[in-house]
């Protein structure tokens, strides 16, 4: 349960940006997470909406997206996609291995309503608009 | 509108983390990160190993707890400088907490700071608090499935310290699949049996000097 640690830290990025941007609402929110980083994407989402309560993120939806392990063995040259982390080849035990990528825990992106955005009267109407004042 | 952002979600946390270590070459400090799951014998490790350290290392030691002084107060009665680190309900210490305990610490009078986390298998190994090296701790009582459960943190570790193999006879824990786990995920990484009277105490000893040799010399440190 790192979940709600790391979802913590991202509600910082978030806001830290949004603020920076002059936003009124964060809409969305888009992270890479790495494969090899233990993630469980349901519990992130959960933590994430913990974290966001009260804050002009706190109606964003939050996109996961994969970043994926790569592993390759120097020795007999074998390559697959991997989910945790290899150190002996499965296919001849060697251990001059590598993995590359997987270890992403990326703000890739932020969706924003920003001040102008609120004199456009369909969007006005929305509820994040309402709760800006907390955030 | 869509804002890119393209920022690592630690990258905060990291930076001070740089900041930490850049503050620990200028005093010359070498700083070791011990974590473990709470009751593991991490405190109790400590109390074994500073008087071994303290004949050759002038250490100093940070207490990551989420709430009482109690570690502290443990280590203080061997006589050395010890910070209380509170995280007030946070399950493991960040870069900023541990920052902020270095300077309440004498650092020009330290070779050694050794940093105790808060008791947890899963979150403290995702933090960098500007450490050189990592020791795991997992003690027999705890089961030897836990590196296949919790690999991250054993797979970032510098060494591991299997504690209270003292009491090996007690404990239902196969020491070859915990090994070999540990092995799957970092292969290079020195594993010690340690425990009250265990020659593993003096290995674990000898590791974090030979970690303070490193940091010294300027090097960077094995298995990190």
């Amino acid at each position: 349960m790192h979940e709600f640690s790391l979802a913590s830290a991202l509600c910082d990025v978030v806001l830290e940006t949004a603020r920076a941007h002059a936003a009124v609402c964060v809409r969305g929110v888009r992270c890479r997470v790495g494969v090899l980083r233990q993630i469980v994407p349901e519990l992130m989402r959960t933590a994430f909406t913990a974290c966001a309560a009260g804050t002009l993120a706190e109606s964003a939806e939050l996109e996961l997206e994969i970043d994926p392990a790569h592993g390759s063995c120097r020795s007999c040259g074998w390559q697959q996609a991997v989910d945790e982390v290899v150190v002996l080849c499965p296919r001849c035990g060697s251990g001059d291995t590598a993995i590359a990528g997987g270890n992403d825990l990326m703000v890739m992106a932020i969706t924003i309503d920003q001040e102008a955005d609120h004199g456009n009267p369909s969007i006005a109407a929305s509820s994040c608009g309402e709760r800006r004042h907390r955030g | 509108m869509e804002i890119p952002v393209l920022r690592q979600v630690l990258a905060a946390n990291d930076a001070t983390a740089d900041d930490t270590r850049r503050l620990l070459a200028a005093h010359n400090v070498a700083m070791i990160n011990i974590m473990g799951g709470a009751g593991c014998g991490k405190t109790s490790l400590l109390e074994r190993i500073l008087p071994r350290l303290g004949t050759r290392l002038r250490c100093a030691v940070l207490e990551g707890d989420i709430t009482t002084t109690r570690d502290a107060e443990r280590i203080a009665r061997l006589g050395v400088p010890v910070v209380q680190l509170q995280t007030d309900g946070c399950c493991h210490l960040d870069a900023w907490l541990v920052h902020a305990g270095l300077r309440k610490l004498p650092l020009d009078a330290l070779d050694l700071v050794l940093v105790e986390n808060v008791g947890n298998l899963v979150c403290p190994a995702e933090f960098d608090i500007g450490e050189h090296a990592r020791l795991a701790v997992l003690s027999l009582m705890e089961g030897d499935d836990k590196p296949a459960k919790y690999p991250l943190l054993f797979s970032r570790a510098s060494a591991v310290a299997f504690s209270k193999c003292d009491l090996a006879a007690h404990a239902r824990f196969d020491m070859a699949l915990a090994r070999r786990d540990i092995f799957r995920v970092n292969a290079e990484v020195p594993m010690i049996e340690a425990g009250f009277d265990l020659p593993g105490d003096d290995e674990v000893a000898v590791w974090i000097a030979d970690v303070h040799r490193q940091v010294a010399a300027g090097l960077a440190v094995t298995g990190v």
